[in-house]
């Protein structure tokens, strides 16, 4: 509902608005412009009166209509001259001219097409609309950005997805307090000007007030004009020459009212009524003139209304392409396999379309549907599939939204067998709550298990494969789905050494280097010339030869280093990691980098925690090897045997030397009395302790069953602090790169 | 490019049913190119004494500003009359306006005037910017915005 609400104002009035927000930007540039490129005069002294101001102003010209002091400071002069009309520039000193006032026809222009688009009152009326179109995408913003991040407080948190939903993010968050700011005032004084809100009684031109027609006063003596301070002039508007009858118009600050000319004494005054004060302090927030300072942050704000429209835009046509299009789908009464999909970004669907054909390929008769779309009973199926994502802190993904209350009239036939999967992120700590919420409320209602329940962290190819591969066992079929979303552009990567260790072992491992190859210069050569950008802990996914589904490895360098290493462990009939491990100096793969960065050494002076085994251990070395400021860094590593396959061994005694890290624990399992990782944490409980509460950063890195052993430990660790796992991961201090 | 507004005066004791002898007149007014926003005007008839007969146009669409017409807004006030129907847009920097009226044969040569007031946004107001009088032919300048007024019949 929330994302309606931000999508469909957007494709009806995004052109009016980002039109409003570039003018804008443009118009920002004003107050700065004027203030620099036209003279203030001299600094007038703090008591200086309107009085002596008019008088200056009286003295130095003929005819003056109108003395009208900008935000700026600066004191502009309109007068008759021999053309008729004449505006100057004048010292608020001594009313002398400074020269010629002549407003740039280019901001008039701009400031024209801001407010009304060239088109008089119907454009008014149009940028009022986008006012509050902008107020609208602004709280919907922050109010997904909410929703989608889990919590307010976690509303800082590094955006993930696209580089356009990233993009969209960021910009969003620097911009939105300005954006704010610019679409409330807008829109206050856009009804201001249509006079719906804060119009005062209509009073008629047909009355207006009329000087006593005595001989005039002169200016300075007037007593009305000798109690006004400079500082609270707006404007003051002298009577028509030779009619005795006209008097004084006065506008400062705090109200406006007419001078008698002849005794000098106001005539009338009405102080500004709050609609009115409320109006100057919208003009100046929203036009920051005198401000050109603040006026200048805003103009950012504006130009990042562009760089929203089109980001969203390219997440709203990728969302639309993407959307639901099941070939043969088959009605849900005929079908024996449901494949049922919870997706809030339609990512989850694209898992549910490769599986949907593969289980078709198999003979199988699949409906698939959204989980809002659960039918009252699927009388020929046999088994129920739910692929459920979850949405920030354990909600419904959007075509879930509606599943639970549906539940509660579905009707499970005793032969219906059900696996879930959830597809999530396990750097938030609500990772696939949803699915399992699902899963719990079926169990609740008495529908078999054909699974257990599975999770797919960040769209894995490889977790979905595997689970899809069980699916096939449980049913009887050969079944591997390999479903891959879309795949960046490919670098080359060139192999420069190769180390191999664990030969004696079923699953060798080998630390291989490589270097990028340079694209060809010219094309892009700007941009690229300094090779990508990575830091250990990222990924590379690397293509192998005969597939097109990504293997992601954990980098154990960082771009710095000069080269990019990963450690790879050779699995029986693995076509990818057999790949790499059969890979020579000089031999090519095609991969490219994506960013990991709650994997990345964490910022700041904390302590922190490294614990791996096997080739978990390569990107934690990368770290330490990058741990130039030399923060307090305690590596457990854990191998099977330290004449076999122990990596980085020799590494490791160079940056235990150099500071880089300043403890290492080694554990090895398949030697006589060996020993986990998560022995070692045990053993070493009270130096972690120690740690944790010093603000330490845990980062783990290995296989499944490692990371749930280390977890069990560190909790038993962790006890006596009353902290837990699940809070230090909640706070973002504890981080998982688990295959 | 001209902003045409064509008024048709009806039924009041100036100007004369269709049938009596009237004649439609043309007054044209050209503003100088000052470089401001649109200019408000008030286009009206005085006798040969100045005073406020009668309202031809007013250019400028929010009542609230009228009272910067002042001469205009005097004579209206002191003399009452209604301009429902008699007001337009304003008229930009360097544009043109043009008002039909039919005006009775008997204010014709008269020694009547036609007069207008003109006001801007920040440029000031001019009351009696410029005046003609109502003889077919006559001009005159502006001492303001207006840079000629024309009359025409």
């Amino acid at each position: 509902m929330l994302r309606i609400l931000h999508t469909w104002p957007t494709l009806l009035a995004g052109v009016l608005v980002t039109v409003m927000a570039m003018s804008g930007a443009v118009l920002s540039l004003e107050p700065a412009v004027a203030r620099f490129s036209q003279p203030v005069g001299q600094t007038v002294a703090e008591d200086t009166t309107v009085a002596s101001l008019a008088s200056g102003v009286v003295a130095h010209f003929s005819d003056p209509q109108k003395i009208v002091r900008r935000a700026s400071g600066q004191v502009v002069v309109y007068h008759a001259d021999a053309d008729g009309f004449a505006a100057d520039l004048v010292d608020p000193a001594t009313g002398e001219s400074l020269g010629a006032y002549q407003p740039s026809a280019f901001f008039q222009t701009v400031t024209e097409l801001h407010r009304s688009l060239f088109a008089g009152e119907t454009g008014r009326i149009a940028t009022g609309i986008g006012a509050a179109v902008m107020i609208l995408l602004s709280v919907g913003g922050v109010l997904l950005l909410v929703t989608r991040s889990g919590g307010w407080r976690k509303l800082l948190k590094p955006s993930s997805g696209t580089f356009a939903q990233r993009l969209h993010v960021e910009a969003g968050r620097i911009a939105v307090a300005g954006l704010g700011i610019l679409a409330v005032t807008g829109l206050f004084m856009s009804l201001t000007s249509f006079r719906l809100i804060g119009a005062p009684a209509e009073d008629s031109f047909l009355s207006f007030a009329e000087s006593s027609a005595g001989p005039a006063l002169a200016v300075a003596d007037m007593p009305a004009l000798q109690n006004v301070d400079i500082a609270d002039l707006r404007e003051l508007v002298f009577p028509a020459k030779g009619d005795a009858l006209d008097v004084f118009g006065l506008t400062v600050a705090q109200g406006s009212g007419f001078i008698d000319q002849a005794t000098g004494n106001f005539l009338s005054f009405s102080a500004n009524t709050l609609a009115e004060s409320l109006y100057q302090l919208a003009y100046t927030l929203h036009t920051g003139q005198g401000a050109w300072g603040y006026a200048l942050v805003l103009g950012i704000a504006g130009l990042s209304v562009p760089v929203l429209f089109v980001s969203g835009m390219a997440t709203w046509v990728r969302r639309v392409r993407r959307s639901v299009r099941i070939a043969g789908n088959v009605p849900a009464g005929r079908a024996d396999t449901v494949i049922l999909v919870g997706s809030e970004g339609n990512s989850t669907w694209g898992f549910a379309r490769s599986l949907h054909a593969a289980l078709k390929a198999q003979g199988l008769v699949v409906h698939t549907a959204s989980m809002n779309d659960l039918a009252g009973s699927y009388p020929s199926a046999r088994r129920l599939i739910v692929l459920a994502a979850t949405y920030g802190d354990g909600d419904a993904p959007a075509s879930a939204s509606r599943f639970m209350s549906r539940l509660a009239g579905f009707n499970s036939q005793t032969d219906l067998a059900v696996s879930v999967v959830g597809f999530g992120d396990r750097s938030f700590p609500a990772f696939c709550a949803y699915a399992r919420q699902v899963e719990g409320a079926l169990k609740d209602m008495g529908v078999a298990e054909l699974l257990p329940m599975a999770t797919v962290d960040r769209q894995s190819t490889q977790q979905f494969a595997a689970w899809s591969h069980d699916l096939g066992k449980a049913i009887g079929i050969d079944l591997h789905v390999e479903h891959t979303a879309d795949l960046p552009d490919l670098k080359e990567w060139e192999c420069v050494a190769r180390k191999d260790f664990g030969q004696a072992y079923q699953t060798p491992k080998s630390i291989l280097r490589f270097r990028a190859v340079q694209t060809k210069p010219g094309k892009f050569s700007l941009s690229r010339a300094a090779g990508p950008s990575f830091k250990a802990g990222d990924l590379i996914g690397v293509l192998p030869k005969g597939s097109d589904v990504p293997r992601f490895y954990s980098l154990a360098s960082s771009a710095s280093d000069g080269f990019l290493e990963i450690a790879v462990s050779k699995h029986p009939g693995g076509l990818c990691s057999g790949q790499l491990c059969d890979l020579g100096p000089g031999d090519r793969i095609a991969g490219f980098i994506q960013p990991n960065a709650r994997f990345n050494m964490p910022r700041g002076k904390a302590p922190v925690i490294l614990i791996g085994a096997g080739t978990g251990v390569a990107p934690l070395v990368g770290m330490v090897r990058a741990n130039d400021a030399l923060k307090p860094a305690y590596l457990f590593a854990g191998s099977r045997d330290p004449q076999s396959d122990q990596l980085y061994r020799e590494e490791i005694d160079t940056f235990r030397k150099s500071g880089r890290v300043r403890n290492v624990s080694y554990s090895f399992s398949r030697v006589p009395g060996g020993a986990y990782v998560q022995d070692a944490l045990r053993a070493n409980a009270e130096e972690l302790r120690r740690m944790v509460r010093q603000g330490a950063d845990i980062m783990i890195c290995g296989g499944t069953s490692m990371a749930e052993g280390v977890s069990k430990a560190l909790d038993d660790v962790l006890g006596p602090l009353g902290l837990t796992v699940q809070k230090l991961r909640a706070d973002g201090r504890y981080q998982e790169d688990v295959y | 490019m001209k902003n045409i507004a064509c008024a048709l005066l009806l039924s009041t004791a100036l100007v004369m049913p269709a049938t009596a002898m009237a004649k439609d007149v043309n007054v044209t007014v050209d503003m100088k190119s000052y470089g401001g926003p649109g200019a408000y005007l008030a286009v009206y008839l005085v006798d040969g004494a100045g005073q406020f007969q009668q309202t031809l146009w007013v250019a400028g669409r929010k009542s609230k500003y009228y009272r910067h017409l002042k001469g205009w807004a005097r004579g209206v006030s002191s003399t009452g009359g209604s301009i429902d129907g008699l007001t337009g847009p304003s008229v930009g920097s360097g544009r043109s306006l043009t008002v039909r009226a039919n005006i009775a044969d008997a204010l014709i040569n008269a020694g009547y005037q036609i007069v207008v007031d003109s006001a801007v946004e920040d440029w000031g107001d001019r009351p009696h910017d410029a005046a003609v009088p109502l003889v077919n032919g006559a001009s005159a300048g502006g001492s303001g915005f207006v840079g000629k007024l024309s009359v025409k019949m």
